[in-house]
């Protein structure tokens, strides 16, 4: 029951990140929708349905990628809430840090995260990046849906 | 302690007023006479500390300190540096002189040498360090990879583009920006990593350096199957130090090797080591057979990002051998190099 129409929610505040993140999943060629939120409050409206997502079909998302470094509420904040949320938890979470060297990591995996990934400084390598995580996350995983 | 000769006198009197913290053991590891700085380095009364035995006072320390003691009994001074287990205190050095007037060791002198600043000052700055190092590993690295990003994605419309793409000049300029970005990235990591290297705590423990020196010598192999290497690894003395780092000093000075030996021809490394009269820590050495280095500018060898080969000749930003430095200095030991243009290259180091 791999749903095709699910949408991939992508938490990023970064205006560049977005856009190249977005030429990079254009070229990936995948029929599930790529949301973006820009900050912690926004994605739980759109979790929630709720705010300028009230009218959203309530799909839940396949998988959230979610920027570890986000303003006001941190991704590692979002992460918390997200992993403590009945209805959420269950919903995959890639981590996206700009440093493998990061000291986050080891608290990202305390809570819950599924993945970390780098953002790679090149663009080839970032689209590989994110063709392996889609490949994996909505290709090969299954998830619930509560 | 007391003696009526003027020497003795003077010296009793500095020692009391010395800012270095001094204590005097009997051969039962006793203590016999303690200066204020002593006293205060222990944050304890000095009646607190005399006629106590050594190790009630050096019990964190004492696996380290106690072949150190057996020498100095037998009338061989030393020098040990205390590394403390909680990661904000620095290290401290340890001195031992054995008190032997007539050729017989009736006791010896503790000489603490502590290496720096307060805990508290150290904490501050270490913090310091860690938001620029978290910063530079984020922030520098968001735009960096926006001037890859969209100068790739340009590249895509030049050449998608009729009259842009017969420019030669515009793919090679968008490269070029590219690879002035990737570089840039590659030397913030590096940077990091030497900050790391600074900062991680040190686990010392004994070492099997052959051990260590063939595994580095095969996980090079693996790395250079295509390459045509004679290698020779003697069998080495053990040293004390930190496992991963020493394991990584290797790595470090035996991919130097690898590098600037010719790749067409056979290329020979040696690894081993001198054995020097006792007291003084054996030289281990990494010998190859490649292109060298003018003496000249030897002192630069270790320098952050130095490079003493052109950028086309030989890949690489010039940080392995910075890497390789921080980690001798880590260890209180020594590095340094020994070559002729185009007649090869010997790294040495020591360990206390």
């Amino acid at each position: 029951m791999r749903n095709i129409h699910a949408p991939i929610l992508y938490a990023e505040d970064n205006l560049m990140d977005i856009e190249l993140t977005k030429e990079a999943y254009a070229s990936l060629q995948l029929q599930n929708p790529l949301e973006i939120v820009r900050d912690g409050r926004e994605l739980m409206d759109f979790l929630h349905c709720e705010g300028a997502y009230a009218d959203r079909y309530p799909d839940m998302p396949i998988l959230i990628l979610l920027d570890n470094k986000m303003p006001r509420i941190t991704g590692l904040e979002v992460l918390k809430q997200l992993k403590s949320h009945p209805k959420f938890k269950h919903i995959p979470v890639v981590m996206m840090t700009s440093s493998s060297l990061d000291s986050d990591i080891r608290r990202g995996y305390e809570l819950g995260a599924n993945a970390y990934v780098m953002k790679a400084v090149d663009f080839d390598e970032l689209q590989e990046c994110l063709a392996d995580i889609l490949q994996f996350w909505v290709k090969r995983n299954y998830t619930i849906h509560l | 302690m007391n003696s009526a000769s003027p020497t003795t006198s003077i010296a009793s009197s500095v020692l009391h007023k010395l800012d270095v913290p001094v204590a005097y053991f009997d051969p039962q590891l006793v203590c016999q006479y303690c200066n204020p700085a002593y006293a205060r380095y222990w944050q304890s009364p000095t009646e607190k500390l005399l006629q106590k035995p050594l190790y009630t006072t050096w019990k964190a320390h004492l696996a380290v300190l106690t072949p150190y003691l057996a020498d100095v009994l037998r009338g061989t001074d030393g020098r040990i540096h205390l590394t403390p287990p909680e990661p904000d205190a620095l290290s401290t050095l340890v001195q031992l002189i054995a008190h032997a007037p007539e050729g017989r060791v009736e006791g010896f002198h503790l000489v603490v040498y502590p290496e720096a600043d307060t805990p508290s000052q150290v904490q501050h700055l270490k913090q310091e360090l860690e938001a620029l190092a978290y910063s530079i590993s984020h922030d520098f690295r968001a735009p960096l990879r926006h001037i890859e990003g969209f100068s790739r994605l340009l590249q895509g419309k030049v050449e998608s583009h009729e009259a842009l793409a017969q420019d030669a000049d515009t793919l090679k300029y968008l490269d070029y920006i590219r690879k002035g970005a990737t570089e840039l990235s590659t030397m913030i990591d590096a940077l990091l990593q030497y900050s790391r290297l600074g900062r991680r705590n040190l686990h010392c423990t004994p070492l099997d350096m052959t051990a260590i020196a063939q595994q580095a010598v095969t996980d090079a192999q693996a790395l250079h199957r295509s390459r045509h290497i004679d290698w020779e690894v003697e069998v080495l003395p053990p040293a004390y130090g930190d496992t991963d780092m020493i394991e990584y000093l290797l790595e470090l000075l035996i991919d130097n090797a690898v590098k600037f030996t010719p790749a067409d021809a056979l290329a020979r490394i040696h690894i081993g080591s001198t054995i020097h009269t006792e007291g003084k820590p054996p030289t281990y050495f990494v010998r190859d057979n490649g292109v060298g280095f003018d003496p000249a500018f030897r002192d630069n060898l270790f320098g952050v990002f130095q490079r003493l080969h052109r950028h086309d000749e030989y890949p690489g930003i010039g940080i392995g051998l910075a890497h390789a430095s921080r980690i001798i200095h880590r260890h209180h030991g020594r590095i340094w190099a020994d070559a002729a243009l185009d007649q090869g290259a010997t790294f040495f180091f020591e360990l206390p």
